[in-house]
């Protein structure tokens, strides 16, 4: 043990005296740990929070798209689902893209035709005003409820209840102004605006709707629900190509596991430039040992063992490939620090991308110091002590 | 202490062989003064290497203290370099990353000293050679005959019964040499075995017994060497 210590402080001394070269030889290890551990923790962040933000929309949510253009199919259709126990709303909806004025304000935006249930069905609530109502359908009233997003641009306010704007030709009453609710697969919930359905199957000039959350009365309904949703799809269109029935934990199951394969590349990609690290040690370590022959024969003249000269070198390897491992640690904290800053974001550091890192690091020092070090250990006194 | 047998080595430079030693016979007692004397070349480096079990012979027996060198592992050379002899090289052959304390602390890390004890008798070792007050200062910042004695004092740190030392005047002016010497018979008179190998004569008469070696062959007197 004490031989350890010893060789440790000697292998520090060493690392100290040369700087310079120390840093270099670093170096590789340094941007290799600062990789491995930025890329993942930013792609475990970026899935993460994308993967909640898609769980907050609720996985008791199923959603139906109509793909073939030649079918028509009405709310009614898809409203005969709420005839099942096993579902708890449907709330079919019309997209009409189109663009908002108010004043010398405009944005283009997307505006749901959507039926009194909407809200509820896709887990929305009111920061203030009222909702949609069934009035608003049967009247074809041309009120609105808008996303922050949207007041922001058109009003620069969120005091907007009884505002107007115009789109395609209708002069809109704002009614109701959304909670604030951040973005999910489809683009951000606050630049939403919620019409009755009537008024945007009048403005689409189209009364066909292609799009409809269905709500399972529970998360454990919810692979019967998808089924009957698909069953009564299919009797609907009598072509299981023309529709598409998915569900949000579907959808999160894939995005994870692409997310993460995706992760394991980046690490796999940073691991590739640790082993450059690696190799770039064992190339230090190589002049090193031809540089103190001398320095080993006097050694070995005054009672070194193979195993002494062997722990002296392989202790300094490690040394060189753990200190550059925990200075790309720091350096990675930071780097983070910085990206979240910059991109806005929380980003929390992958702990098991450090470990991984760091036992890297360990293995390394052992591995590619292990040549040069039984090199070393290897020289007879004579050879060693005869080199100049 | 030291018994050699028709000891031979053969170096090959190139496609010629050298013969360092020829069937080379020696017998130095405990606690014996012995100068190894001879021209460049004549093989006493090589028989000092044979007898600090830095090299081995190619043929003939070597018991040092008993042991049968040839039968030893290199683990066991590395245990009785470590604890029977201390070498004292021409060239100080000193670690310049070290001040001259850890010097001679190093030989007593390999005998896993513990640090204490280590320290004192570094320091200790160092008292007796005349460095005392020069203990941190590295190798680069003594003269010659410092580093010469720093060199005798890690030779004496581990309690080495023989002192095996190769021309450790050589690269002195004369009045270190002198000092050097002096130390040296210092360490006879405390019963230290010394085998010193040298050219000079001079220094070769402060032994008790000198023998002469040319071409890698032994003699008992110069003229018999044709020295």
């Amino acid at each position: 043990m004490t031989m350890f210590f010893n060789s440790l402080r000697l292998a520090l001394r060493s690392t100290l005296a040369n700087k310079m070269r120390s840093f270099l030889t670093m170096l590789g290890i340094i941007i290799g740990v600062m990789s491995v551990i930025v890329l993942v923790s930013i792609a475990q962040s970026t899935t993460s929070s994308i993967t909640s933000a898609i769980s907050s929309m609720g996985s008791d949510l199923i959603t139906v798209t109509v793909t073939d253009e030649d079918l028509s199919l009405s709310a009614d259709d898809y409203l005969a689902l709420e005839d099942y126990d096993s579902i708890s709303g449907v709330a079919p909806y019309l997209t009409v893209s189109s663009t908002a004025r108010s004043g010398s304000n405009y944005t283009s935006v997307s505006a749901l035709g959507v039926t009194e249930e909407y809200m509820d069905v896709a887990g929305l609530t009111l920061e203030s005003g009222r909702s949609i109502v069934l009035s608003d359908l049967e009247w074809r009233t041309d009120v609105a409820v808008i996303g922050t997003e949207i007041a922001g641009e058109l009003y620069e306010s969120y005091d907007v209840i009884g505002n107007t704007f115009t789109m395609d030709g209708h002069t809109f009453t704002v009614i109701g102004l959304l909670s604030e609710s951040g973005s999910n697969a489809s683009g951000s919930l606050d630049s939403n605006i919620l019409i009755p359905l009537t008024t945007a199957q009048r403005v689409a000039d189209s009364t066909a709707i292609t799009t409809a959350y269905v709500k399972a009365a529970s998360t454990n309904d919810v692979t019967l629900a998808q089924a009957l949703t698909e069953y009564n799809m299919l009797e609907l269109t009598r072509d299981e190509d023309s529709y598409e029935v998915y569900n949000m934990t579907e959808l999160l199951d894939t995005l994870s596991d692409v997310m993460s394969t995706l992760s394991l590349m980046l690490g796999g990609i940073a691991a590739i430039s640790l082993l450059v690290g690696g190799i770039g040690i064992m190339n230090i370590m190589l002049v090193s040992v031809a540089e103190r022959t001398r320095e080993i024969g006097i050694r070995k003249a005054i009672g070194a063992r193979r195993s002494h000269i062997m722990m002296q070198f392989l202790i300094e390897a490690c040394v060189l490939s753990i200190l550059g491992g925990l200075l790309g640690l720091g350096l990675s904290a930071l780097g983070l620090k910085i990206f979240a800053l910059a991109a806005d974001m929380t980003i929390s550091m992958e702990w098991r991308a450090v470990i991984a890192a760091l036992v890297f690091c360990i293995v390394i020092g052992v591995v590619f110091g292990s040549y040069p070090a039984a090199k070393a250990s290897k020289m007879t006194p004579i050879d060693a002590l005869q080199r100049n | 202490m030291l018994v050699l047998q028709n000891i031979c080595k053969t170096y090959f430079v190139g496609d010629e062989a050298v013969h360092a030693l020829d069937h080379v016979s020696v017998h130095v007692r405990p606690q014996e003064f012995v100068a190894v004397c001879g021209p460049s070349g004549s093989g006493k480096t090589t028989l000092m290497n044979v007898m600090g079990c830095l090299d081995l012979p190619d043929s003939g027996n070597y018991f040092l203290d008993g042991v049968d060198i040839a039968a030893c592992t290199d683990r066991q050379l590395s245990q009785i370099r470590s604890e029977k002899i201390g070498f004292v090289f021409q060239q100080y052959n000193l670690l310049d990353s070290m001040s001259a304390l850890e010097n001679v602390e190093l030989p007593l890390i390999y005998q896993k000293c513990p640090q204490k004890e280590r320290i004192e008798r570094a320091k200790a070792a160092l008292d007796k050679v005349g460095l005392y007050n020069r203990m941190q200062h590295r190798p680069s910042q003594l003269s010659g005959g410092q580093q010469q004695r720093v060199a005798i004092a890690r030779a004496l740190a581990n309690d080495a019964k023989v002192i095996l030392a190769d021309e450790p005047t050589g690269n002195l002016d004369s009045k270190s040499g002198d000092e050097i010497m002096h130390l040296i018979c210092g360490l006879s008179e405390q019963q230290h075995t010394i085998v010193l190998i040298t050219h000079n004569m001079e220094v070769a008469k402060l032994a008790q017994r000198t023998v002469f070696v040319r071409d890698g062959r032994l003699f008992k007197t110069s003229e018999e060497a044709g020295l």
